[in-house]
């Protein structure tokens, strides 16, 4: 017996509900596919650009690194230019250890605050030193000092037991006092300089120090201080003439 | 309306990409112009070629020239008064020389090498090598002088409160770019690389190096030159090291090289 039920309104509702929403989801589907394709065709075009430049380096680095020459030769050909190439590297050779300082030399590097002492071309002594401090001394708009190591290649110009200082302006100036005449009993220091000097020229020289503790750190202005041994291995190995070299 | 509108962007798309394409290949292919350009030197030299026998090219015979070059170089480097570089890639060392004296070695803690070096033959190498090259730009994070500008003391108090103070001590980690003659270029970069502000340094470092590189590509490209390529050689020294070699070389620099 067939028995009639009422209708649902609610399921009814529901069915056209989503008759329409998938209307609307097709009319999206549609648009993001379409989009899909282009976007697709976008993002081949970028990889495109990317793998084709790529894959022609490849290619080149391909053929440049693929055409050095080999040769067969003969094995007497060979030796004999093997030989005449080594007795070229031996006059070379020869030529470059005629550069070489004969006598013994001085290494200061200034940026480190380390000096090495060479005798017969062989490493004697390495240790801490002190070098200019790169201070730019003013004195009003006129008077300035650098106090700075000079760089480059240098020979002992003379060399002084018992050194006594005669202090140049800026010696005043930097403590706040009148600079004093020329020859004033002031300007002259002893002991300050330590045991020993050696001057590289142009007021330039390797002394002693009192201030022991800033050796390893840039605060001359402009001379090279060495710790009272070393400064006396120093003074007792190099002669006058003897090259110091300073970067 | 729309349409024209989707089409004038879709060109404009298309348009840009088959530029930027050309503009990338025209980089892609700048190593082979590159070795073209070197290749073209080294055949113009008339004495190079007088003197070069085709039996250099056998492969026991490299290290030898090679050595040849190296000394060769030395021997020019050291008529000069300055101070230059000495770089030894083949026992991984960087020396500062003075008329033919090494006064300082560092050694290399690593090293990248463009494979550019490798397409080189042993006669571009002994044309290239064979003398100091000229370093033409430096770019550089730290300072050449490290200038501390002090005003004098007005009396004996002042300048007592005005104790020395190790300013100089101040480091900035450092990195340098050497531009050569025909176009190298070798970065020396700091070894030790801890703190982050050590990592910033490098960054901007390279960072300029790659705008600037961009610059320069783009302003070929834009005049229609051909595409430079800078083969590299990248170093890692000790940061100590990497100051005193600065400090120590000239402006207009000459390096020797052992490839």
């Amino acid at each position: 017996m067939k028995t009639n039920k009422p209708l649902n309104l609610k399921l009814l509702k529901n069915i056209h509900n989503s008759i329409t929403l998938s209307k609307y989801n097709r009319l999206i589907f549609y648009t993001i596919s379409r989009h899909t394709k282009q976007y697709n065709l976008y993002i081949l075009s970028l990889v495109l650009l990317i793998l084709i430049p790529l894959s022609i380096r490849g290619i080149v680095w391909m053929t440049i690194t693929n055409n050095n020459k080999t040769l067969q030769v003969e094995e007497i050909q060979l030796t004999s230019v093997k030989q005449m190439l080594t007795k070229e590297i031996l006059m070379l050779d020869k030529k470059l250890a005629n550069k070489k300082p004969k006598s013994n030399y001085l290494v200061i590097n200034s940026s480190s605050n380390i000096f090495r002492l060479y005798k017969n071309n062989e490493l004697v002594k390495e240790d801490k030193c002190s070098t200019g401090s790169y201070i730019l001394l003013k004195n009003g708009e006129d008077q300035q000092w650098m106090f700075k190591t000079p760089k480059g290649e240098f020979k002992i110009l003379g060399k002084t037991t018992s050194p006594v200082w005669k202090k140049p302006d800026w010696a005043f100036i930097e403590e706040g006092l009148p600079v004093p005449s020329l020859n004033h009993h002031s300007r002259y220091e002893s002991g300050v300089l330590g045991d020993y000097a050696l001057s590289l020229g142009n007021g330039y020289l390797i002394h002693g120090t009192l201030y022991q503790r800033f050796l390893g750190l840039p605060v001359t202005h402009g001379c090279i201080r060495l710790n009272d041994e070393n400064l006396e291995l120093v003074y007792r190995s190099l002669t006058t003439g003897s090259r110091v070299y300073i970067y | 309306m729309k349409n024209i509108k989707i089409k004038t962007l879709k060109f404009i798309f298309l348009f840009s990409a088959v530029i930027l394409l050309i503009w990338l290949i025209s980089i892609a292919v700048a190593p082979y112009h590159k070795l073209n350009e070197i290749q073209k030197i080294t055949n113009q030299d008339s004495s190079l070629n007088d003197k070069f026998d085709n039996i250099y090219y056998h492969n026991e015979l490299e290290s030898l020239i090679k050595d040849k070059i190296y000394k060769e170089s030395l021997l020019k480097l050291s008529e000069n008064d300055s101070i230059h570089l000495a770089i030894n890639l083949v026992d991984s060392t960087v020396n500062l020389s003075i008329k033919g004296i090494f006064i300082h070695q560092a050694k290399i803690a690593n090293l990248k090498t463009d494979k550019f070096w490798n397409s080189l033959s042993i006669k571009e190498e002994l044309k290239l090598f064979s003398r100091p090259l000229m370093v033409q730009s430096i770019y550089t994070t730290i300072v050449k002088e490290p200038v501390v500008v002090r005003e004098a003391p007005k009396d004996t108090l002042e300048a007592s409160l005005n104790a020395w103070k190790p300013d100089t001590l101040i480091q900035n980690p450092a990195y340098i770019m050497l531009q050569t003659e025909y176009n190298f270029r070798i970065i020396i970069e700091q070894f030790e690389n801890e703190p982050s502000f050590f990592n910033r340094v490098k960054l901007k470092f390279r960072n300029h190096l790659r705008f600037e590189n961009l610059k320069e590509s783009a302003s070929n490209f834009l005049t229609f030159r051909r595409q430079e390529y800078i083969p590299t050689i990248i170093i890692e020294l000790p940061t100590e090291d990497i100051r005193s070699i600065y400090r120590a070389i000239p402006t207009n620099t000459l390096i020797a090289i052992k490839m």
